[in-house]
């Protein structure tokens, strides 16, 4: 279950500043999607989160939840309906980890059944073995292992909307990386609809079915990660992803689509047809064109076979069509 | 006499006056407690509140028999008066060690609790004060300690407690009450301040 988030015209001004913090922002996030809120310290993301949770209060305009504007709902129920992760963690550290998960559903009245069953739920959703790590404390784990934690207590009442700020800044990047694809996988599961905050580029790629580009609290492109990356509205976008623009659009395009299928019936490899498979390993289908660049420099070769989920190759995809789709040249 | 004689002879008054003393700990510790704990929230939730810390202060800096002098006056002599004069001396340490119990909780703590819906007082019920509990512990321990030893002035406005040996052994040279009266209190002092310190450790190695 999960809700579509709706920003129309929002603004934050404080007191005392001549600019605004967040100024005339303005867009959705369809339900069970992510959005990646990204741009430079100062830019707004972080307020924009909070004023979701209304930790902090906009000046002006509307948000709405399931087309719910969200000062129509009684503060404590707003936010103990969207689950909450910051960047360190913010476990409380008398409590054991289950306590520390059991928070909302607590405040909920749940029955302490229900509420033990969903902690080894989420516990067992999140890589930590229920019974090893429901008794412990806070000051026992490592921080990737506090932010699991941290995860899962924001899953706990099973929220529609999950709202991150710059979640895995804390933590070394190889924990980062494996915390980003758990995740990922976590939302193939549940498409909840999430809002993250991070400075990191690549992490919006990454994670974001959509990004957000702010600067000096407005909106400078709104779009997937592959429109942003083909047509960047803005040099300030360009220079957000750097050097590497080609590089990182590589990884969003899939090899799906501009590959050359094999006439249908033909399944093995050798045999002589009009479109012979290259010799060598396979990728998947599925793969992006930047494992299949990887895979041809690797191999040497200009062309490389794709193959499906069963291991049979299907198709060849040449580096001329490499091109041709992950080419970020105006057209 | 010798002590051992003494303690034969006049045994069950030592032990009279050890428990008018420990009355007098427990009732001026409760109130220095609820003092205390009370402007050291207040303090660390609002700014404004810090002028009663230097109303505090001056309390504790004040000479005990200035206080029990001021207070025979008002509330005449007795239990009540030596109570209240004294207790004062207690609140500074209390309210000091809630302050920063308080004010020394993660603010990312605090943020995560208010983002997912507590209220402002269960923050504070569940959160804030068990987290701040053993700083304003160790700030209880020290004022009982000390209260402990100021107590015995409660001697000079007619209060039985261990302070009228001492001051019985001062003005008729008996060493054997001034002796008693001495060890007691001290013994007294640290076996509360070692119980307390027990109960404060084993609270902190939960909320670390």
């Amino acid at each position: 279950m999960s809700v579509a988030i709706e920003f129309r015209s929002v603004s934050k001004r404080y007191p005392g500043l001549a600019a605004p913090a967040v100024a005339d922002l303005s867009f959705t996030i369809p339900a069970g999607s992510s959005l990646a809120l990204v741009g430079p310290s100062g830019c707004g993301k972080t307020t924009s989160l909070k004023m979701i949770n209304r930790l902090i209060e906009p000046s002006g305009g509307e948000i709405r939840l399931d087309n719910v504007e969200i000062r129509q709902m009684p503060l404590l129920e707003l936010r103990r309906s969207l689950g909450y992760v910051i960047q360190h963690v913010g476990l409380f550290p008398h409590m054991t980890v289950a306590a520390n998960i059991a928070t909302v559903p607590r405040l909920k009245g749940w029955s302490r059944a229900r509420i033990a069953e969903r902690v080894e739920e989420l516990l067992a959703l999140v890589g930590l073995p229920p019974g090893e790590y429901r008794g412990r404390y806070p000051r026992q784990l490592s921080g990737g292992q506090q932010q699991r934690v941290g995860v899962a207590r924001a899953l706990a009442a099973d929220p529609p909307v999950m709202l991150m700020d710059e979640p895995f800044g804390a933590l070394d990047p190889i924990t980062r990386a494996r915390l980003q694809d758990e995740l990922i996988a976590i939302q193939r599961k549940l498409h909840k609809t999430i809002v993250f905050v991070t400075h990191d580029i690549d992490e919006a790629i990454k994670l974001g079915d959509r990004i957000a580009v702010m600067r000096a609290g407005r909106l400078v492109q709104f779009g997937s990660p592959e429109e942003l990356l083909r047509r960047p509205a803005d040099p300030y976008v360009i220079d957000l992803f750097g050097q590497q623009r080609a590089l990182k659009h590589l990884k969003v395009v899939g090899v799906k689509g501009h590959y050359l299928p094999l006439p249908v019936g033909q399944l093995t490899v050798g045999q002589p047809t009009a479109a012979k498979p290259p010799a060598g390993k396979a990728i998947s289908v599925d793969s992006s064109l930047e494992e299949a660049f990887l895979a041809m420099l690797e191999s040497g070769a200009g062309e490389i076979a794709v193959s499906n989920a069963g291991g049979q190759v299907v198709g060849s995809l040449s580096i001329e069509a490499l091109l041709a789709a992950g080419s970020v040249a105006n057209r | 006499m010798s002590l051992f004689d003494y303690w034969d002879l006049f045994g069950s008054e030592i032990l009279r006056l050890l428990w008018r003393h420990l009355l007098l700990v427990t009732f001026s510790v409760a109130a220095a407690t609820a003092v205390g704990v009370v402007i050291g929230v207040a303090v660390a939730k609002d700014r404004r509140f810090g002028f009663l810390v230097p109303v505090a202060n001056t309390l504790q800096a004040a000479p005990e028999l200035v206080l029990l002098a001021l207070a025979i006056p008002l509330f005449g002599i007795g239990f009540k008066a030596a109570l209240i004069a004294l207790f004062a001396k207690g609140v500074l340490p209390i309210l000091r060690n809630t302050y920063s119990g308080i004010t020394g909780v993660e603010p990312s703590t605090l943020e995560a609790a208010r983002g997912m819906g507590l209220s402002g007082l269960q923050q504070f019920t569940r959160i804030e004060l068990p987290l701040a509990a053993p700083a304003i512990l160790a700030g209880i321990r020290v004022a009982a300690v000390m209260l402990v030893s100021v107590l015995t002035l409660s001697a000079y406005i007619g209060v039985d407690s261990l302070g009228t040996l001492i001051a019985q052994g001062i003005a008729r040279m008996d060493f054997n009450a001034l002796f008693t009266g001495s060890a007691l209190t001290a013994l007294f002092a640290v076996v509360l301040n070692y119980g307390l310190l027990i109960v404060e450790q084993r609270l902190a190695a939960r909320s670390k």
